[in-house]
């Protein structure tokens, strides 16, 4: 498919994407090839669950993704992730709007890189304190029961 | 730009999503670690379905501690176990610890398994490789494992089969790499306990002498570095697939010799040869020719290796059959 697809996110802004980034997502790839079928004048396709902010960044991920497939780099997908640890920039809050705009796009490369970036932050967090910072996850057990939880998690120290 | 730094979006996650896309990605001392984050995330450790540990998980602790952190692992699963992943290096390997952990898995109704116990060096804690495998044995509460559909099994004996085990009824994929003890007679009685098997795949498993592979149901079957002298024989109707692996460098005449024995299997469609030395070479042209009247239904034939010469498309002898996919 060539040529260009006109989106709108959330917050009303007009983007001009790519027709083989669009592909990308399996939500637009589906509406493209109904519109295509019926031969029906394309309107702009509201993203109503994407706001610009985050629409630039999938429009970025997804030129990414292209531009993978066609070299052959040896690790894609690990050059992938450190494009998206670029786009996301540390910020813990466009790293989740991402993954909610990925699952609700279906692209799954993206979806599968930003849960693999949370698995390894955790991992990367040197005590629970630290996770519970990071992630703003507040402590909600009473002295007795953080004493409880302890205590059986040192069994597997 | 608003940021809505506060809210907590990892706690809101699914439990499916956290389950089988975060901690799954995580080593089982940072699952276990998460439960002390808040409420939320008390007892999703216990509900994690995959378990999997290597020996990089336990390379300070002692024989005793990987033993009781694996049990309790197990003891405190509140879920069927789809996976158990047990590679671990131990001072001085028990049997009755690995016998224990498979009982546990066993009453988790484990679905796929896979076991690699080996030694490791008490002054380095690194694992020794897999030459130096201990005679370690399995346990016979393998036989428990009635809801196995894939099991792999490496470097360790496997034990008798007691004689009032039923079968195996799920069990879809098979796989042995350097089983010591595994000979004829063994390999046959274990065959006939899994009746509706698809994938068969044998390594190093030097026992074997006269494989004789009889199964309904199987499609997949690789074999790799075996005796040289071994004679096989194939009764599986519905065979598809069948790969030859050789790290040695007589892998061509080995497989000359292999292919020779096969009689016309007619469900054959994809034949891959796989070898990585250098070695006495061999004219791809003769195990071409054997491989095309062995398998008159041939439609994919992969040669991965350096134990032919010069791999000429042109040299390949003109064919009977169509090989519209032929990869070299």
């Amino acid at each position: 498919m060539e040529g260009k697809v006109i989106l709108s996110s959330s917050d009303g802004q007009v983007f001009e994407v790519d027709m083989k980034v669009a592909m990308i997502s399996q939500t637009l790839s589906n509406m493209l090839k109904d519109t295509e079928d019926t031969g029906s004048e394309t309107a702009p396709i509201k993203l109503a669950n994407v706001s610009s902010r985050i629409f630039n960044l999938i429009i970025e991920y997804g030129k990414y993704h292209v531009e993978a497939q066609k070299s052959d780099t040896s690790e894609p997908t690990a050059d992938l992730k450190k494009r998206v640890r670029e786009l996301v920039a540390d910020d813990k809050d466009t790293l989740f709007q991402l993954m909610i705009a990925a699952n609700f796009l279906h692209i799954q490369s993206l979806l599968d890189l930003s849960y693999q970036i949370v698995a390894e932050d955790i991992a990367a967090c040197k005590d629970q304190q630290m996770i519970r910072q990071k992630y703003n996850i507040e402590n909600d057990y009473s002295p007795e029961e953080e004493e409880e939880v302890l205590k059986l998690h040192n069994i597997f120290e | 730009m608003a940021r809505s730094s506060a809210i907590d979006r990892l706690s809101a996650l699914s439990d499916d999503v956290l389950l089988n896309h975060i901690l799954s990605k995580i080593s089982y001392r940072d699952v276990v670690r998460s439960s002390l984050l808040s409420q939320r995330w008390r007892l999703l450790w216990t509900k994690i379905p995959r378990l999997k540990f290597c020996p990089e998980d336990f390379e300070k602790q002692k024989d005793g501690r990987i033993q009781a952190i694996i049990n309790n692992a197990l003891l405190h699963l509140d879920t069927r176990l789809s996976c158990l992943e047990l590679t671990v290096a131990l001072d001085d390997p028990k049997a009755a610890y690995i016998n224990n952990w498979i009982r546990l898995a066993a009453e988790k109704q484990v679905e796929r398994m896979d076991i690699h116990i080996c030694n490791r060096d008490p002054k380095t804690g690194k694992r020794i490789s897999n030459g130096a495998s201990p005679m370690m044995e399995l346990g016979d509460s393998i036989f428990s494992c009635e809801n196995l559909t894939v099991l792999t099994v490496q470097y360790i004996r496997i034990p008798k089969m007691p004689t009032n085990f039923g079968v195996f009824r799920s069990l879809k994929a098979l796989r042995y790499a350097g089983i010591p003890n595994l000979d004829d007679a063994m390999f046959e009685g274990f065959m006939d306990l899994c009746p509706h098997l698809q994938d068969l795949g044998i390594l190093s498993c030097l026992g074997l002498k006269n494989l004789n592979i009889r199964s309904f149901n199987l499609m997949w079957i690789h074999l790799g570095d075996l005796r040289p002298d071994i004679s096989l024989q194939l009764t599986c109707p519905r065979l598809m697939e069948i790969g030859l692996i050789d790290s040695g460098q007589y892998a061509g005449l080995k497989w000359l010799k292999l292919l020779q024995q096969i009689s016309r299997a007619k469900s054959v469609k994809k034949v891959i040869l796989q070898n990585y030395n250098t070695g006495n070479a061999v004219n791809p042209g003769m195990p071409s020719i054997i491989v095309l009247n062995s398998f008159p239904g041939l439609e994919e034939l992969t040669i991965h290796g350096q134990c032919f010469q010069e791999m000429i498309s042109d040299e390949m002898p003109t064919a009977e059959v169509a090989l519209p996919n032929l990869k070299m």
